[in-house]
């Protein structure tokens, strides 16, 4: 498993982060300016993928669509709160504490389970967002 | 004195990984089926 998992491109560090019942959970860190999509995590080994949940920071912006994230590999997401949980009244609204941040500039961080469509096009449903500092030059 | 001393060193112990976040991401991955 962690083989396949390395072999993702850009990949830094794998780390098992659980492993019981059948299901095993990986911590992989990329480099910030390769892409890696959902399939190509797929992909990485025989097994089913279950969930892949993404944290990443970039440029985002709002349009007529929605909110998108460009990162430094010049990948995009698209970005949407996610679906309400059993035990929740209604689910966080992640993309309104967006535009808060957007007021004070558009390098944002985001968490969030990484979907993708049919047409490979990326999607996160948003558990979290912060602001990112500016890299200083 | 001592104000200024403290705000250097935590900018010191911040700015390094502030700098390792921008280059990297993570992705948090769950398989099944396995054994």
């Amino acid at each position: 498993m962690k083989n396949g998992l390395s072999g993702l491109d850009g990949s830094k560090d794998v780390k098992e982060d659980s492993f019981r019942g059948g299901k095993g959970t990986y911590v992989v860190t990329i480099d910030a300016s390769r892409k890696v999509s959902y399939k190509d995590v797929a992909d990485a080994c025989t097994f089913d993928l279950d969930r892949a949940e993404i944290t990443i920071s970039g440029d985002v912006e709002k349009t007529d669509k929605g909110y998108c994230l460009t990162a430094k590999s010049g990948a995009k997401f698209a970005l949407k709160n996610r679906e309400k949980k059993k035990d929740e009244k209604e689910a966080p609204n992640v993309t309104g504490k967006i535009d808060e941040l957007l007021k004070n500039g558009k390098a944002i961080k985001v968490n969030g389970a990484l979907t993708a469509d049919k047409d490979g096009n990326q999607h996160v449903a948003l558990e979290s967002a912060e602001a990112v500092k500016a890299e200083k030059k | 004195m001592k104000i200024l001393a403290v705000i250097a060193v935590t900018a010191a112990l911040v700015a390094p990984a502030a700098a390792l976040d921008d280059e990297t991401y993570q992705l948090k991955v769950t398989f099944s089926g396995m054994s």
